[in-house]
């Protein structure tokens, strides 16, 4: 019943190959789980190990303290990821396709107002003046949303996929009665899965790491995303642990050395990597045809 | 799949519509109708218990300040320097504003970001003035405590009140090992008859590290990173590269710290503790050494920046193993590098539309009147954050707020040292008895000419081309150097000379000198 296959030398150094390899993807991860199961004391003292000696949970502990916020965190986050996705991808097909038809009047001179863009950008005060004081979107979930919905390079990569189909198709769609509308979502996304896949997981990404969003705009405690909210439990962890050993003179503190700063790194990458794990495998099997995205010449 | 499609499309655009409307409800917190001051400080951001704190307070603030609302914003550690920046250039509507160390108040304010306060204080606060004032006099006897915060000569901050002096410095270890390898008196004497620190010191810290690296007990060695403070012993140090002086007979010269004999005399000793087994080999890749220190199996000496006479029962609280900690200066000639008077500070932003009412709200947090207002803030409510053991001492349920560090985690606590004058806290589980009276007494004790050296702050605006290369220069050399683990460190001390003087130390330290003698005419 089972098929033989022939064992060579040269499978057995391709085998071994890939098992090295995938090793080297894999070991580190687990390294990542098992230093966020030790105990501080253990990995200030031994070092990393890649299997932990006793489980402590303590890292994780800190993390999740305050439950509410961290919950409030998530759901902001996997919001403002998806609403942002969805909304991002659409609109920036719906830019990219006109640019990509030749027989669009002002396609080169909007394809260089998009360009442009790219070169120069408004800067850090301008840009904040702007959305916070003329838009109002300050310390609202607008501004995870909208600023940052369209990306000039994505809808350059999608007008160039949208080239590569042939033109007869939206001809012959054309003559069977086809509005424009209709051939966009009958004919050309449905033969864009691969592209539209890959630029959503771009996104995806980038709107699930943004961190930097919160830092700047953001002063609700519900508002905060899951990453800047790890990064301040960790930040100020460390601060308190290296202000307590550094204070102003005549101010009395007695040392806190309970914040596990090591281990928690390492639980963070699980609390907000683990998510995204579960969303990739979706997107995979686009993902190999996706890669030649942006090869084709425009 | 076409109905599907436009199924996820009217989703997506409900769910926006419908958090977009939850977005409307924050704006318009006014409870009475007045005024609403928006005060943004320093802190351990909101905390799970802050709007129910903060709304009491608002309503205690009634009785004092009829029709007046505080709009607390309190910004971590990570976020407050950027979103200062951003608020400041924006022109952002601020009434209070936390002005400490992490921002440059000297200038910002000769960006115009700050109020002049001379006259509205006279005006409006002359118990602000005449309170902090009494304070500052009774530990220093004379002077105003606005005087060394002045800009171009006008006031633009309120300086937080806390202890203005420190003891010195304080080396520490762990004192099982102290009791069976040293000799902890005769190390102090030592130490307090030294002026600055040289081989005397040096060698009766060896023979300490060698009983324990003998008996197997010098686990992780030194600390690298705080045991540097020991060679600025006698100085005052200002960053990145100049010391005076502080001790014995004073010369009122400007040095080059990097070409004193004592720091010469530190990296030969490291290296050759280095060699000998006292500092762990593997310094140069530890991430942050530091984080041994207080621990039973970590470091064995390290030194902590201020010293006080409570500091052996406070570690040993700390660190859970007994603790031995001695004075590394002489206790009349005890200095810091800190800035005691701008350390910590309010200002009003030039875009507040109420100044008076939030320079009454400043005076009112300083002040004995609003001491209630003031520990509100820090420490939160009677009975739901704290108990009152006494009048004036409580014991906090979460002891991070009590130590005034509490954390995004505690319930509720700020920082009493970014809120307001210290002296007026509530004592605390963690201080000792008479706490902040000791505090207030020991500066009475304090060498006062050596407080004239370390009111100078030297300001180097006109050098900022040499001081970025001498700070380059400086990451270069110098953890290498400190650590001990150069193998040529005299090659490498001769090159680290060269290359600052390339940099043009030369001009920097004359400029600091100039500046410093025009001090000392004004000051002496």
């Amino acid at each position: 019943m089972v098929k033989k296959t022939k064992v060579t030398t040269s499978s057995i150094a391709i085998n071994a190959f890939f098992i090295l390899f995938s090793l080297s993807f894999i070991l580190p991860f687990l390294l990542i789980v098992s230093i966020s199961l030790s105990s501080e004391d253990l990995v200030l003292k031994n070092g990393y190990s890649l299997i932990p000696k006793s489980m402590d949970f303590t890292a994780y502990k800190y993390i999740f303290a305050n439950l509410k916020q961290m919950v409030d965190s998530y759901k902001i986050t996997a919001l403002t990821s998806a609403l942002g996705t969805v909304l991002g991808v659409l609109v920036m097909s719906l830019m990219a396709y006109p640019l990509s038809r030749r027989d669009f009047l002002f396609r080169k001179q909007l394809t260089f107002y998009i360009f442009f863009t790219m070169l120069f950008s408004g800067g850090l005060i301008p840009t904040y003046i702007l959305l916070t004081q003329h838009l109002k979107m300050g310390d609202s979930m607008w501004v995870y949303i909208f600023p940052s919905l369209v990306s000039a390079w994505y809808i350059i990569i999608l007008r160039t996929f949208f080239q590569g189909l042939p033109t007869s198709l939206v001809e012959s769609a054309k003559m069977d009665g086809a509005s424009e509308i209709k051939v966009f979502y009958k004919i050309i996304l449905p033969l864009s899965k691969p592209v539209i896949a890959t630029i959503g997981l771009f996104v995806l990404l980038n709107r699930w790491n943004d961190w930097y969003t919160s830092l700047i705009y953001i002063r609700s405690k519900e508002l905060y995303t899951l990453q800047f909210l790890l990064q301040r439990i960790l930040r100020d962890a460390q601060f308190v642990k290296d202000m307590s050993r550094e204070v102003p003179v005549g101010i009395n503190i007695t040392l806190i050395n309970d914040s596990p700063v090591e281990t928690m790194k390492f639980a963070m990458c699980i609390v907000a990597a683990g998510p995204m794990l579960l969303v990739f495998p979706f997107f995979q099997k686009y993902f190999t045809r996706g890669l030649t995205v942006g090869a084709v010449k425009g | 799949m076409k109905t599907a499609f436009k199924l996820s499309l009217a989703a997506a655009l409900a769910i926006t519509l419908a958090v977009g409307m939850v977005g409307c409800n924050k704006t318009n917190k006014t409870q009475t109708g007045g005024v609403t001051l928006r005060w943004v400080t320093l802190g351990p951001g909101e905390q799970a218990d802050s709007d129910m704190v903060w709304k009491e307070f608002n309503q205690k603030l009634q009785e004092k300040m009829p029709g007046v609302d505080v709009d607390l914003q309190v910004f971590s550690k990570t976020d407050f320097e950027k979103k200062w920046k951003l608020m400041s250039a924006s022109k952002e509507v601020i009434d209070i504003a936390w002005s400490g160390w992490l921002v440059d108040y000297k200038s910002e304010a000769r960006k115009g970001a700050y109020m002049e306060l001379d006259e509205l204080i006279d005006k409006e606060a002359p118990k602000l003035k005449e309170e902090l004032n009494a304070i500052y006099h009774e530990m220093n006897g004379s002077g105003s405590v606005f005087d060394s915060t002045k800009v171009d000569g006008k006031i633009y901050i309120v300086p937080i009140l806390q202890a203005l002096v420190s003891e010195g410095q304080g080396l520490i270890t762990h004192k099982d090992l102290s009791d069976r390898y040293w000799d902890l008196e005769r190390a102090q004497t030592i130490f307090a008859k030294a002026e600055t620190a040289d081989n005397s010191c040096y060698d009766i810290i060896e023979e300490y590290l060698k009983n324990l690296k003998d008996n197997d007990q010098i686990k992780t060695g030194i600390d690298t990173v705080t045991f540097p403070w020991f060679y600025q012993k006698g100085y005052k140090v200002m960053p990145p590269g100049f010391v005076i002086k502080n001790v014995g007979e004073k010369d009122y010269k400007v040095y080059n710290t990097f070409e004193t004999a004592e720091y010469k005399l530190y990296i030969e000793k490291m290296a050759d503790w280095y060699k000998k087994g006292y500092i762990r080999s593997d310094v140069i890749s530890v991430e942050n050494p530091r984080q041994n220190n207080g621990r039973i199996d970590g470091n064995i000496l390290w030194v902590s920046p201020t010293y006080n006479e409570f500091m052996s029962e406070s570690e040993t609280k700390a660190n859970g193993f007994p603790t031995a900690v001695l004075n590394i200066w002489d206790k009349k000639d005890g200095t810091s590098s800190y800035s005691a008077y701008s350390g910590t500070s309010v200002s009003i932003p030039k875009t507040s539309k109420n100044a008076e009412k939030a320079l009454r709200l400043i005076e009112l947090i300083n002040t004995k009147e609003g001491k209630e207002l003031y520990n509100m803030l820090s420490f939160g409510l009677e009975g739901v954050h704290y108990e009152r053991v006494n009048e004036n001492r409580i014991e906090t349920f979460d002891d991070s707020v009590a130590s005034a560090l509490a954390t995004t985690n505690s319930k509720y606590g700020m920082w009493n040292w970014v809120v307001g004058n210290t002296f007026n806290t509530y004592e605390t589980q963690t201080n000792p008895e008479g706490w902040y009276d000791y505090v207030r007494n020991a500066y009475k004790d304090a060498n006062k000419d050596s407080d004239l050296i370390r009111g100078f702050e030297p300001d180097l605006d006109t050098v900022k081309t040499e001081i970025a290369q001498i700070n380059t220069v400086i990451g270069e050399f110098q953890n290498s150097l400190l650590s001990g683990a150069v193998a040529a460190y005299e090659e490498s001390y001769n090159r680290f000379i060269e290359k600052l003087n390339k940099a043009g130390m030369e001009k920097v330290l004359v400029e600091v000198q100039r500046q410093f003698d025009g001090y000392l005419d004004e000051n002496k």
